[in-house]
């Protein structure tokens, strides 16, 4: 039975191995996807902080007045300031180590010189918000300073349970969960695809218990699953930066939530009569499930009823807990979210395998 | 004496109102090549199916090798090595793969697995091309690692649906070889085909199926000898062709004599000592002959006799 079990999982992995597209879609897309989206979004959505550096070459007192209105209270949330030196400032803007820096030239205070914002066109969001701060000093103290037109930004804070996550941290696991919908989706409807292709007829007048065919199916799936998932949450963390939380409580909601994709997919397969149905079903399911869950646009950016009926979904669950250990939530407060998860994949899957037809293999 | 091979007692399938399969009953011994003639429709793939347990009788039971199917599920299983019509193998995996895995699910692992793999690569003639991709090969490589894959557990009994259709000569000939060879080597043989010459040559007993009633069963002897053992003369020939038929028919062996076209046909027992006679006939009204044909009793002429429908259509 175990050797069996074992059996049907290493063939179905070759097989997911050696198809290109299966690959694609389990390792390669989710990463690009999320990398093109949280740069999309991260203009308006995560990061509204800007880290500046201050260079001060003119110590005069309009220079430290510069200096106290930039670290006035209430532009805490959105500027960090970090005094520098000149060519330190130029160097670190120009890495984009800091988001963006404004040079105070000596004879500042006596209106000989103007301001300089330095800025990466990398980072435009940033540079603006520089040029904002910089405009409304000077006009307010009535002093032009040269080449800043720039319009004034108000530079908006968004805080509260769902905030302060940046946009990487936000649409890696985001697009970890749409395409582990995909991925488990090959294995699922694997056993359709064995039934057109004739195999199924072998594996069942073989001397094996369909039970264990499945079972190894299943655990091929969850196998390739779990790694699309864990291999995004590494990329993600080492090429952005954005941590998801610690390995216990991810690895654990990743568990939960190639769980739930595999029940859902499942049913969609156990719903169809041919693979290509099956797999119309499962990513229209898949596209209404990441809709409604938040995958696209992120949760707190939704009106409140849309957060309501995303916690009917997979997806919002999982998102809610990736978001709460990102902002530092405890490890234990994914546990709820797991447990949802894996009873979304256990009645589901539960269903799909009621559904499925086993006897006639014709 | 050991069980028989394969006992189907009053096996019956329905699909909607269509019998499929009705009260059919065969038993084929240990070591027996048991052929199952009929044309396309006649139930041979779903009696095939209800035997190596893809389906599920509505009546009747499967026993192999002293297994009941409906009981002993697995071990009666484990007994038969299954040919699929349609080549069932994974395009995307070399014919070595492909036989590692299906071998494991016979119980087989290790080197007896690898030895098994060699030893039914050598059968069927695919040593040379094992580790290429089956979606690689052609279709009659495709049909002859089907077969190996049913031949992987030394099964007792060899099931092979229509293993030849749609196969080039030369690799018709190879697997009718190989199937030969094994049953020469004691594997009880259950070939189903709507190709007469195969099932004459391959078997020694043979089922005649036609609408999911098993109408005559038998050796191919036994068979011939139910249409009596008349076969037919043609004449080619120009002249007074009714004459010579007249002729014919006063003949004693003759049964029949009728005009066709720029032909007369005769039917008769013994066609091929009638011939004599016949052209002597023939010269006496005048008739020129231009070609003889002499068509010896066959399974095609019973199925012909049986039914009223030839085999193919
Ligand atoms: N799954 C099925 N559903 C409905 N009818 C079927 C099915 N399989 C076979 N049949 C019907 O049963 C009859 C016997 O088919 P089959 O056993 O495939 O014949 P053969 O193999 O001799 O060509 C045919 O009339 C066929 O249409
Ligand atoms: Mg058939």
């Amino acid at each position: 039975m175990v050797g069996v079990v074992l059996a049907v999982a290493a063939k179905d992995l070759r097989q997911r191995l050696r198809d290109r597209s299966a690959l694609v879609l389990a390792f390669v897309a989710p990463f690009g996807l999320a990398a093109i989206i949280s740069l999309a979004f991260s203009q308006f959505a995560g990061q509204a902080h800007v880290t500046l550096a201050v260079t001060d070459l003119d110590g005069g007192p309009r220079a430290a007045a510069l200096l106290t209105y930039l670290r006035a209270p209430e532009l805490a949330r959105v500027v960090t300031i970090r005094p520098l030196a000149e060519n330190t400032a130029r160097a670190l803007a120009a890495h984009d180590h800091v988001d963006a820096a404004v040079v105070i030239p000596a004879g500042y205070s006596a209106g000989e010189a103007p301001l300089a914002v330095l800025s990466s066109p990398a980072n435009p969001v940033a540079g603006a918000v520089a040029q904002a701060l910089a405009d409304g000093f000077s006009s307010r103290s009535g002093q032009s300073n040269g080449d800043v037109h720039a319009p004034a930004i108000t530079v908006e804070s968004r805080t509260g349970h769902l905030g302060g996550v940046s946009a990487a941290s936000y649409y890696g696991p985001s697009m970890a969960i749409i395409f582990v919908f995909f991925t488990v989706a090959f294995g699922s409807r694997s056993l359709l695809g064995e039934r057109e292709l004739g195999t199924f007829r072998r594996l069942v007048a073989a001397p094996v218990r369909v039970q264990a065919v499945v079972a190894g199916k299943v655990l091929a799936t969850f196998v390739l699953g779990l790694t699309s998932m864990l291999v995004m949450w590494i990329a993600v963390s080492r090429v952005f930066g954005a941590t998801w939380g610690g390995a216990l409580p991810v690895v654990s909601l990743c568990v939960g939530v190639v769980l739930a994709a595999m029940g859902i997919t499942s049913l969609a397969a156990a719903l169809a009569t041919t693979e290509e149905e099956a797999d119309g079903i499962g990513a229209g399911l898949t596209f209404v499930l990441a809709l409604l869950g938040g995958n696209f646009i992120q949760l707190y950016l939704l009106p409140s009823a849309m957060q309501r009926v995303a916690r009917f979904t997979p997806n919002g669950w999982a998102l809610r807990a990736f978001v709460d250990l990102t902002a530092g939530g405890r490890a234990r407060s994914v546990a709820p979210a797991v447990a949802v998860l894996a009873a979304f994949g256990l009645v589901t899957g539960g269903l799909a395998l009621r559904r499925a037809r086993w006897a006639e293999s014709t | 004496m050991a069980d028989p091979a394969l006992v189907c007692r009053d096996l019956t399938k329905r699909f909607g109102d269509r019998v499929a399969v009705d009260g059919l009953s065969l038993e084929i011994a240990a070591g027996e090549s048991y052929g199952l003639l009929g044309p396309n429709g006649a139930g041979k793939t779903t009696t095939i199916s209800l035997v190596c347990g893809l389906l599920r009788p509505d009546g009747g039971e499967v026993v192999v090798a002293g297994h009941r199917l409906d009981g002993d599920e697995l071990a009666a299983k484990a007994a038969i090595g299954y040919v699929p019509q349609e080549v069932a193998l994974y395009p995307d995996m070399t014919a070595r793969e492909n036989l590692r895995f299906f071998g494991r699910l016979y119980g087989l692992s290790g080197a007896a697995l690898t030895s098994r793999i060699a030893a039914v690569l050598e059968i069927v003639g695919l040593k040379e091309r094992a580790d290429d991709r089956i979606s690689e090969y052609s279709g009659g490589m495709k049909r002859r690692a089907n077969i190996s894959a049913g031949l992987l557990h030394e099964p007792q009994l060899l099931v092979l649906d229509e293993p030849t259709v749609g196969v080039d000569p030369q690799s018709r000939n190879a697997i009718l070889e190989s199937v030969e060879h094994l049953a020469a080597g004691g594997i009880a043989v259950l070939y189903a085909s709507h190709y007469m010459e195969e099932v004459e040559r391959l078997c020694g007993r043979v089922g005649i199926l036609d609408e999911g009633h098993l109408v005559a069963e038998g050796s191919r002897r036994d068979l011939v000898a139910t249409v009596g053992r008349s076969g037919r003369v043609e004449l080619a020939a120009s002249g007074p062709l009714e004459a010579l038929a007249e002729a014919c028919r006063a003949l004693p062996t003759v049964e029949r004599a009728t005009v066709v076209d720029e032909r007369v046909e005769v039917v008769g027992s013994d066609p091929r000592s009638l011939l004599p006679r016949l052209l002597e006939v023939a010269g006496c009204v005048g008739v020129s002959v231009t070609s003889v044909e002499v068509v010896e009793p066959d399974l095609e002429a019973v199925f012909l006799h049986l039914t009223g429908k030839a085999l193919r259509d």
